[in-house]
């Protein structure tokens, strides 16, 4: 008589001394996913707090409304931090649905989840300011990272789009109303800013780093119409409690 | 020893939890299921009987290799028939010159799956044959063939079904009704006539 599939396998398992592998290894691979899905979040709200970190330098709300602002606004964009954050949100969604329950839930609502927490969390990270200091590690340490990624200097400096930044170097000395200005590249501006708005803050003094929005009237000539610290209200209030 | 009796009164996942200490457990279980399983490989692939039986067994044992990552919210059944379906499925796509060839012993269930569309199919009874079982289930998409068929073949509820296939209970709700479209628009296109 034929024996049934459950004897032949029972009879494999015993002349074979097959054992069922050990829970241990189980739960490295469960541990593993899980460690995974925590690097991808945390990797997804660094990212996200680099951006919102660049943008408050960029102070992006200054370039709306200006001649070519989107445009500028476009160009300005920290896309990689912007593909990296997709990147890994993407991934740690992806880790979620192979954790053992993940399945059980609508790919639609881990996304806003994930979206939720990574938001949360870059937040969170931005406020502390610790992107801030992972950002100027990396221009300072690396680089080709302020080549890749469009550092504030770069989106302040675009004089024939009307937007310029360095260190004052000299104030109003003819009774000009006008300034000299040591751009990144080191060359010298003059800067007339007799009908500009100031900001407050601005002491105009020597080694003082300011950007500008105005418009370009000859080569290393400027017309400032509005004229802001370098440092946002926000990221001076990082800076003072670092 | 413990009572034959009390042994055979355990449930799946009282018994999964003791085969780690002696495979005997396990066969029980196993005979539990033996038929079921195999009858569901040839539901899902209509492979030749001993390439079933083959599966069978393959399905079986590593089901008993990893009896220790078994998760105890789950009824055993479930996470057996997720096993045997991603086995055939990997069996499948290793051996793609072996066709799935889809055919249908007719039994009781069919007509239980195709009087769940209660506007259709009145003389069910004289053209229930393997022939037309074939024809209607053949013109549906696989996914929607398949959560007809543990639906109301294998008769599991839609939590069983999800984690068999991995998917969201509403998701399954959704495949389902979408499948009984399909499904009473193939009898529709077979003459079956609304039963109104």
């Amino acid at each position: 008589m034929d024996k049934s599939i459950s004897q032949k396998v029972l009879e494999k398992i015993k002349e074979e001394k097959i054992a069922p592998k050990p829970e241990w290894r189980f739960s490295v691979c469960r541990i593993f996913v899980l460690a995974l899905l925590g690097f991808f979040l945390v990797a997804g709200a660094i990212s996200l707090g680099i951006i919102f970190d660049l943008f408050s330098q960029f102070e992006i709300q200054r370039l709306f409304g200006r001649p070519k602002g989107m445009k500028l606004i476009f160009l300005s964009l920290p896309y990689i931090w912007i593909v990296l954050l997709t990147f890994f949100s993407f991934l740690a969604v992806i880790e979620f649905i192979k954790t053992r329950h993940g399945y059980k839930y609508k790919t639609s609502y881990i996304i806003l989840f994930f979206l939720v927490l990574v938001l949360a969390l870059g937040a969170f990270l931005h406020v502390l300011g610790f992107c801030k200091q992972l950002e100027n590690y990396m221009e300072s340490y690396i680089p080709a990272y302020s080549q890749i990624v469009r550092t504030p200097q770069n989106v302040w400096f675009q004089p024939e789009n009307g937007l310029l930044s360095g260190v004052v170097i000299m104030d109003d000395e003819m009774g000009c109303h006008c300034l000299e200005l040591r751009d990144w590249n080191r060359e010298v501006w003059k800067v007339e800013y007799s009908g500009a708005l100031i900001h407050p803050r601005i002491k105009k003094n020597n080694g003082e780093i300011i950007k500008i929005v105005g418009s370009k009237k000859a080569e290393h000539r400027f017309e400032a119409e509005e004229i802001r610290s370098w440092v946002g209200k926000k990221m001076q209030s990082i800076e003072e409690r670092d | 020893m413990q009572n034959k009796k009390d042994i055979e009164l355990k449930s799946d996942e009282e018994l999964a939890g003791l085969i780690s200490d002696n495979p005997d457990f396990y066969y029980i279980l196993m005979q539990r299921y033996e038929e079921k399983i195999l009858r569901y490989i040839r539901r899902i692939s209509n492979f030749p009987r001993e390439t079933i039986e083959d599966l069978g067994q393959e399905i079986f044992l590593k089901a008993y290799e990893n009896i220790n990552d078994f998760d105890k919210s789950l009824k055993f059944s479930s996470w057996l028939y997720r096993i045997a379906r991603n086995h055939v499925i990997s069996h499948w796509r290793k051996n793609k010159n072996d066709k799935m060839f889809l055919s249908y012993d007719v039994d009781e269930n069919f007509k239980n799956m195709f009087e769940a569309e209660e506007n259709v199919v009145k003389d069910l009874e004289n053209k229930l044959t393997g022939e037309f079982i074939l024809k209607v289930l053949g013109g549906i998409r696989s996914d929607y063939r398949e959560v007809l068929m543990l639906r109301f073949l294998e008769d599991k509820d839609y939590e069983e079904i999800g984690d068999i296939l991995k998917k969201p209970i509403g998701t399954v709700g959704t495949l389902l009704s979408r499948a009984k479209k399909e499904l009473k628009e193939e009898l529709l296109k077979n003459n079956f006539k609304a039963n109104i």
